[in-house]
Formats: structure tokens, C-alpha cells, sequence
């Protein structure tokens, strides 16, 4: 053994190197990665420049559900998973479509930004809905008596005895009777009421007759939901800054897939600064009215658990439709059945068809 | 009155300045706004960030990711050198430092070991001793000093006794010194507790027998401290190879693994990244300050007057005091051979988290250090202004990203998300941050396999009452580092400087020392 120990610490001009060497690595990587967090991509087709891109941020409803964009599988949902963000999109319009088996499928034509994310939340109704039938009889054992066949598209889960007739053995179903009560009667917007204000101003956007007086007015999270006319219409009545995103949304081109760079809404293409903000100086409407498929609408009210979905009961049935306007309004039906009644308790849908109440049962 | 025998330095009445109440006029203005620096730096950064994160997300969100990459790179230059020392580390483990030192005349070198403790269990002093009693080295030029506290009572005064009985004739001196519990103006503590009897030592046995003060060298050790056989042959070495033995200290490596199967997960990662963080400082001795377990010249501590008596970190303080005494001239030598301690063990989980971050808080109490340092050069212009410079950026920086790093990146670093408002929230940049640092953080993890599989290389063989898969458990516990650096370095450190900015100068808590 020599006269040191053999193997000597790091030395001075070693580590120095090493320390600069990082220090360019930083240096070096920091632009890249800088462009690449802002969504700047490097186009090796446009000659190889640096092109801005945007994104898609999509969540869905239901575990299970297929993800498209452009026709492209690019995520199956799962528990913890129900959401994808696609970056690196061109601008322009771009198809999304969200699919489950034995569910209705979501569409949507979005516009995608430079360096914005384009949101949307997808919904996936089942084709045939299960309910637990309410009737107003129930056997001893604690079965539902439905007297006559029930003529809805539906499952049910309760157990069922049908019979021809009421028999001596059935008693009264007390839910029965509480939830009757429901559709007895509307939560009716009176004069002066603070709802109805913030309704009627709402309401004063649009050119439609002034807001009904028998009109069921629900509010939620900003979201005013108030009926006008004929119509149905959102209204978002929260701080403008909390403004969901499709309100007062830029009009786009849809239905024709174009790789064109679209306009960002408002402002221009600044990296760093306010790039879809609605200052308040803005005209802008934050109401949209939903569709109805030109059907008249007995009730209203939002989707358990939603502002960005509405139940409305129209003369074919109860449908969900979304608020999200941008495009078109997805509408998936919830129940068919004609002039069926609706009313949400506690996060809980009741349909009601002159004979027999549904709880129609939500599934995740 | 001066003493003739400290420096010139030395000599300043505020020498061993522990906080500011004990100067007056315009020195204790200076001294206290220097206490207040640390605590305000990094309040300010991490408030910064927050209110940058609300009302300017995109300058914090492009901050975030420049300070996620400098993490990375930070990480990957500091495995660089912890990989280097592992190397070192084993290799001088395996040296034969006997024979490497039979080239020198070092019969005349007394080593002095001074073991401070308090309350500690018999058995922990015990295996200390033991394990010094067993090093290849001429016990007869070894001096034991069992330093107990008086008011510790007479169960750590007969324990000390037994002590000496059943270990006196296995070295040169064994000596038992009893730090009176009420001198005025001193801090309980191992430092006032050290400096007690390393007078004693002075006076009872270095003097009496003639032993001169350049021949001494003077290991203090914490009582759980083992030794490695030939750790006074490397020291020796080391000593006699270095350019100015008597103007330099000498730093092991101290290895938490005495009780590693022991103890907790938890306890098992923050003690090892204590152990990696010295390894790394081993190579880079230019940034090193004397830390726990450390060996000196006792020369060198009596032109000091030993350790400062009047404040907490007194480990680290003694190289300062040397060095700012020393006009600049003095050196750490890392010697790069291990010593054992003990990982954080109390009888309960909940007592361990506690005992590990109050542990902790006195460890990076050591900011007082960078006040004390700050201070000095102000008054010592015989230190190069570029030597002051350079000290005083790397203090800065590391008190800095002790408490600010981690509280960054793996709290803050969401910030602009949570806090950016609707116009950030909708930009590419919104949802790419959070994958950016995600990533970025997942290549800095690989830091973490090196430490894993530095870590098992020096833990103790298994005790065959513990099974064969706690292996796979200390691999896979560096996973805990996120938290545990939040939890067990930054909330501590920012605990310790909060309460030297606002006057709330802590005191020394001895660590428990417990074994199952």
C-alpha cells in the first residue's frame, strides 16, 4: 500500500466541471422546456419551426366510457381516471365523442385554441334506465302492487306484483302518498322574491316575453335556471370570474374539421397575460337557452349533482340535456314516456305518469 | 480579563457571542437584524411564491419549472458526490490505517475522548466505550472523559462510576468530570457540559503528566457514538498528513445505524439522509463545518477557550470559532471512515415523530451560526473578503433551501393551479404544469434508487430475530422522502428560524436515546 489510501476525494477542477456542465444543462433546457409547458410544439412539416398548440381537457360521468377525439381511442375512463387532456392540438375544431356500451354516446365539435384548453364534460345516459317503481298499493310482504302494466322503456329493481285489481290484502304505500305531494304542486317564483329578481334580470337579456309567473326557478352554484316563454334558459348570475366556460363562448365553425388556426376569443396570442378573460366591459350575455326539441316543457331542474346539466320533462319524456351550447346541446333521454311529470329531491329524480311514481336510479 | 492563552481574536469580548441580548449598543442592533435575515428570507419566498402564484400565475408558473429543473440538477450533482464518498467510504473502510500509519512517529499523540451525556441509558454508554476500548490503538495514550451533568442526578453519577470501574484499567486516564448545573451565563448543554471537562482534562491529567497541548488530539463524541477499530489510525493519518494539523478538524462520517432495525421507517430515512447529507459535504470540504462526532487538536480548542458555553449548536460553532479565531486559516478535513450513532428511537411511534423533529429543530438551530458568522465578519477584516463572500452565499443558500426547497416544490409547486384564477386555469400552461413538475420530479426520484441502494450497503447485519423482508422495506422507504423532508428538515428549520427572527431563542434539548 502506497502512502495515501488509494482512492482520493472528488477533485476541485472535476467538480467544477461537473457544476458547469449542469449549469448549461439549465441554461439549455429551461427555453425548451419552457415552450413546451406553453404549448409550443416543434413542427418538422412547416420547415421546422416552433408552432402553438392548444388542448382538449375532457372528463366523463361514467367509469368505462371510451374517450375519441377525431375518432382516435385515446383514454378509457376508469375509477380514478374519468378525465383525459389531450395537449399538443392543433387549432381548430376538433370531434370528441365519449361512448359506453348500453349508453347513450356524447358528442361535441370544440374549438381548440392556441395555447388554451378547450373543457368539456361528457355524459353517458343509460339506454334503458333503471327506476324503482312507486305505486300506491303494496302487498303486506312489502311488494309493490302496480294494478295495471307500466308502459315505460325502463327496468325496474324493486320486486313487483302485478294484479288486476286493488285486493283487500294491499295497503296503502306511504311514499306513495308523501311524493304525490311533490307533484302536487311548483316551487313558483313570487313577486318580489329574491329568485325572481335575479330571474327577471337574467331574463331581461332576452327579447322573449318577461319571465312567467308560474315558472319553476331553481338556483345552484351561480347557475339560475328560469323559464321564459316557452323556453327554458341558464343563467349565470355567480362572480364573473367563476364563470364556467362556455358561457359567452366565441361563435366557431363546426362541423367541418379544419386544421386553420382559429382566433383565440377576445384576445390576442400573448404567452404570458389574460388570454380568454371576460373583463367586465365585455357585453356578454351568460344565458343560453336550452333545447327543448321544440317540445313543451312541463318541469325543469338541474341534474343531481350538476349545473352543467338540466333535466327537463317534455311531452316525449325526461331528458338530460347539457347547458354547454358551444356546438350543438347534447340531449340524451332519460325516461321516454309522454307527459311525464319530474321533480329531484335530495339529489334524487322522481318521475311521475299519472299512475305510478319512478325513482330513477343514478348510476356512476 | 484576558487570558494569554486564546488568539488575539479570541480575546474580543464578543467572541462567543451567543444571541444578541448579550452584546450592547450598536453590535446588538447589527446582531439582532442578522437573526431576524434568516426567518425573513424565507417567510418572504414562500409567501412570495403564494402571492405570486395569485396574482402573477404565469411568472410563477414558469418560476416553478425553472426551480423544478435546478432541483433536478441539484439533485444529480449532489448523488455525484454522495456515489464518490459511498466509494471512499468503503474503501477506507477496508484500509489497513496500522500499517499506514507505521511511516510516522505518532507514539507521543494522546487521543482525549470526551463523552458529554446526561440521562442516557447504561447500556448506551457502555457499548460507546466498548467499542473505543476495541480500536487498534495503544489504549494506554487514550484518555476517557465520562462528562456527566450534575443535574442529572445521582443515577447518572453512579452510572458514570460503574463506568469507570469496569473500564478504568483499559485505558491510559479514565476520568470522570461533573458539570456544575449553575454557572451563570451558561446554557445546559453538551457544550457547556464539553468545555467543563475538557479543563478538567487540562488540569488533571494533560498538565500533571506533562502531555503537551499539540500532542492531544480531542474526540468529542455524542454517548451513543461506536467507533470503527481503526478509527483513531485514520485519524492519525489524517492528522499527520495534513498541511496544518493543528489549525484543521476532522469529521467521520456519522452513520444512524446503530439501532437501525430498530427503528421506524420514518426514522430510518430522515437518520440516513442525515448520513448522506455529511457524505456529500465529505466531498466538498470547502463547504464543511464540523458536525455531531468530530476529532481537533487540543491545542486548537484551548487557544479558543474550548466551546462556546451559551448556545445550541455548539458542533458546528467550535469550526467557526476556529476559523473566524484563526483569521481565515482553518481547515475541516473529512476523513471519510464512519462512525455509528443511533437513529431516533423512543418507546412509541408518536414519540418517535416528536423526538425527531425536535431533533431536527435543534439541528438547524445551527442558522444561528450564519448570524454569528455574519456578525464576525463584519469585525474581522483579517478574512479574506472573498472568502467571507464565498461563506456567507454558501450559508445563505443552504439555511435558504433547507427550509424553502422542499415547502416548493412539493407543496407550493400547485400553487398557481389552486390559487391562478380563470384566466390561468384555461392556458396550456395551467394544465402542463403540473405534468412538467411531475415529471421532472420523477427523474429526481432516480437520486432517490442511488440512496437506496447506498443505504443497504450500510446497515448493520440482520439480527435474526428480524425477517428478510424489512430488506425490501428499506429499499422502498426512500419513497417517504417527500415527506420526510417536509415533515423532518423544512417545517423544523422554519420552526428554528421563526423563533430566532422573533427573540424566541431556544435552548438545547437532549436527544433521548432509547433501545429495545
Amino acid at each position: 500500500m502506497g502512502e495515501n489510501p488509494g482512492l482520493q476525494p472528488l477533485p476541485l477542477r472535476r467538480r467544477r466541471y461537473t457544476f458547469f456542465f449542469l449549469v448549461l444543462l439549465f441554461v439549455a433546457s429551461l427555453p425548451i422546456l419552457y415552450l413546451y409547458a406553453a404549448g409550443y410544439r416543434f413542427n418538422l412539416d412547416g420547415g421546422g419551426s416552433f408552432v402553438s398548440t392548444g388542448g382538449i381537457y375532457i372528463s366523463a360521468d361514467k367509469t368505462g366510457a371510451a374517450i375519441y377525439i377525431n375518432d382516435e381511442l385515446v383514454r378509457e375512463t376508469r375509477t380514478f381516471r374519468r378525465a383525459f387532456y389531450a395537449q399538443g392540438i392543433e387549432p381548430g375544431t376538433h370531434r370528441v365523442h365519449v361512448q359506453k356500451e348500453g349508453h347513450h354516446t356524447w358528442v361535441k365539435e370544440l374549438p381548440v385554441y392556441p395555447y388554451l384548453v378547450t373543457e368539456a364534460l361528457a355524459f353517458n345516459m343509460p339506454e334503458v334506465p333503471q327506476v324503482r317503481t312507486i305505486s300506491p298499493w303494496k302487498t303486506s310482504a312489502g311488494e309493490t302492487v302496480v294494478i295495471a302494466t307500466s308502459s315505460l322503456n325502463a327496468s325496474t329493481t324493486n320486486d313487483i306484483v302485478i294484479s288486476a285489481r286493488v285486493l283487500p290484502a294491499f295497503v296503502p304505500d306511504t311514499e306513495y302518498a308523501s311524493l304525490l305531494g311533490l307533484f302536487a304542486s311548483s316551487t313558483t317564483v313570487t313577486e318580489g322574491t329574491a329568485l325572481e329578481r335575479i330571474a327577471t334580470e337574467v331574463s331581461s337579456f332576452l327579447d322573449n316575453a318577461p319571465l312567467t309567473s308560474a315558472t319553476t326557478t331553481q338556483l345552484s352554484s351561480g347557475v339560475l335556471l328560469f323559464e321564459s316563454g316557452e323556453g327554458v334558459f341558464a343563467g349565470w348570475v355567480g362572480p364573473r370570474e367563476q364563470m364556467p366556460y362556455y358561457y359567452c363562448a366565441e361563435d366557431f365553425e363546426f362541423s367541418i374539421l379544419t386544421s386553420v388556426e382559429a382566433q383565440p376569443p377576445i384576445y390576442g396570442k400573448e404567452l404570458i397575460g389574460p388570454v380568454q378573460h371576460v373583463p367586465e366591459d365585455v357585453e356578454c350575455e351568460p344565458v343560453i337557452e336550452i333545447d327543448r326539441g321544440g317540445e313543451k316543457v312541463h318541469a325543469f331542474d338541474f341534474y343531481p349533482g350538476s349545473t352543467d346539466l338540466v333535466l327537463l320533462a317534455r311531452s316525449s319524456g325526461v331528458y338530460v340535456v347539457e347547458i354547454d351550447n358551444r356546438a350543438w346541446q347534447n340531449t340524451q333521454p332519460l325516461i321516454i314516456g309522454e307527459d311525464l311529470d319530474m321533480r329531484t329531491v335530495n339529489g334524487t329524480i322522481y318521475v311521475y305518469d299519472g299512475r305510478l311514481i319512478y325513482q330513477v336510479l343514478i348510476e356512476n | 480579563m484576558k487570558s494569554p492563552h486564546l488568539l488575539e481574536y479570541a480575546q474580543r469580548d464578543d467572541f462567543k457571542v451567543g444571541r444578541a441580548p448579550d452584546l450592547s449598543g450598536r453590535d446588538r442592533r447589527l446582531y439582532r437584524i442578522l437573526e431576524v435575515l434568516p426567518g425573513l428570507f424565507s417567510w418572504t419566498t414562500l409567501i412570495g411564491v403564494l402571492l405570486l402564484s395569485i396574482y402573477a400565475p404565469f411568472i410563477a408558473a414558469y418560476f416553478i419549472i425553472a426551480f423544478s429543473v435546478y432541483w433536478v440538477l441539484k439533485t444529480a450533482f449532489l448523488s455525484y458526490h454522495l456515489r464518490h464518498n459511498w466509494k471512499r467510504l468503503r474503501h477506507n473502510l477496508l484500509v489497513d490505517w496500522a500499517k499506514m500509519v507505521e511511516r510516522f512517529e505518532y507514539g507521543h499523540l494522546y487521543q482525549v475522548v470526551i463523552l458529554p451525556f446526561y440521562k442516557e441509558p447504561e447500556e448506551v454508554i457502555n457499548a460507546t466505550i466498548q467499542s473505543i476500548a476495541h480500536a487498534r490503538y495503544d489504549s494506554q495514550n487514550i484518555i476517557i472523559v465520562l462528562a456527566s451533568e450534575e443535574r442529572a442526578g445521582t443515577e447518572a453519577r453512579e452510572i458514570a462510576e460503574r463506568m469507570r470501574e469496569r473500564w478504568k484499567d483499559s485505558f491510559g486516564f479514565f476520568l470522570l468530570t461533573t458539570h456544575p448545573g449553575d454557572i451563570v451565563g451558561e446554557m445546559p448543554g453538551k457544550g457547556s457540559n464539553a468545555t467543563w471537562a475538557a479543563e478538567k482534562v487540562r488540569t488533571e491529567v494533560l498538565d500533571p503528566h506533562g502531555i503537551l497541548y499539540n500532542h492531544t488530539l480531542v474526540s468529542i463524541f455524542d454517548i451513543d457514538t461506536t467507533i470503527y477499530p481503526d478509527y483513531f489510525n485514520c485519524l492519525v493519518w489524517h492528522f499527520m498528513t495534513a498541511a496544518r494539523p493543528l489549525k484543521s478538524s476532522f469529521q467521520p462520517v456519522p452513520i444512524f445505524n446503530n439501532n437501525m432495525w430498530e427503528a421506524s421507517t420514518l426514522s430510518r430515512v430522515v437518520a440516513m439522509s442525515s448520513t448522506f447529507w455529511e457524505m456529500v459535504q465529505q466531498e466538498r470540504p470547502e463547504r464543511m463545518a464540523t458536525f455531531s462526532s468530530h476529532s481537533v487538536s487540543f491545542k486548537a480548542l484551548y487557544e479558543v477557550g474550548y466551546w462556546q458555553t451559551n448556545m445550541v449548536s455548539e458542533d458546528s460553532r467550535i469550526y467557526w470559532n476556529l476559523m473566524i479565531a484563526n483569521d481565515g486559516e482553518y481547515d475541516v478535513i473529512p476523513l471519510s471512515y464512519p462512525v455509528s450513532m443511533d437513529a431516533n428511537v423512543a418507546p412509541s411511534f408518536f414519540g418517535t415523530l416528536k423526538n425527531i423533529y425536535r431533533q431536527h429543530r435543534r439541528w438547524t438551530y445551527g442558522v444561528e451560526n450564519m448570524v454569528y458568522i455574519s456578525y464576525h465578519f463584519t469585525k474581522n477584516k483579517n478574512i479574506a473578503l472573498k472568502k467571507r463572500v464565498r461563506i456567507l452565499l454558501q450559508q445563505a443558500e443552504g439555511y435558504w433551501s433547507l427550509v424553502t426547497n422542499p415547502i416548493m416544490l412539493f407543496i407550493l409547486g400547485w400553487a398557481p393551479i389552486f390559487f391562478g384564477g380563470r384566466v390561468f386555469h384555461e392556458t396550456v400552461l395551467s394544465y402542463n404544469l403540473p405534468i412538467v413538475v411531475r415529471n421532472l420530479l420523477v427523474i429526481a426520484m432516480f437520486g432517490l434508487v442511488i440512496s437506496s441502494i447506498i443505504s443497504l450497503t450500510l446497515i448493520p447485519p440482520r439480527p435474526k430475530n428480524k425477517s428478510r423482508l424489512r430488506y425490501i422495506v428499506m429499499a422502498v422507504q426512500w419513497l417517504l422522502v417527500p415527506i420526510t423532508m417536509i415533515a423532518f428538515s423544512a417545517l423544523p428549520g422554519l420552526d428554528a428560524q421563526t423563533r430566532l427572527m422573533l427573540g424566541k431563542y431556544m435552548g438545547f434539548w437532549v436527544t433521548p436515546k432509547h433501545r429495545k
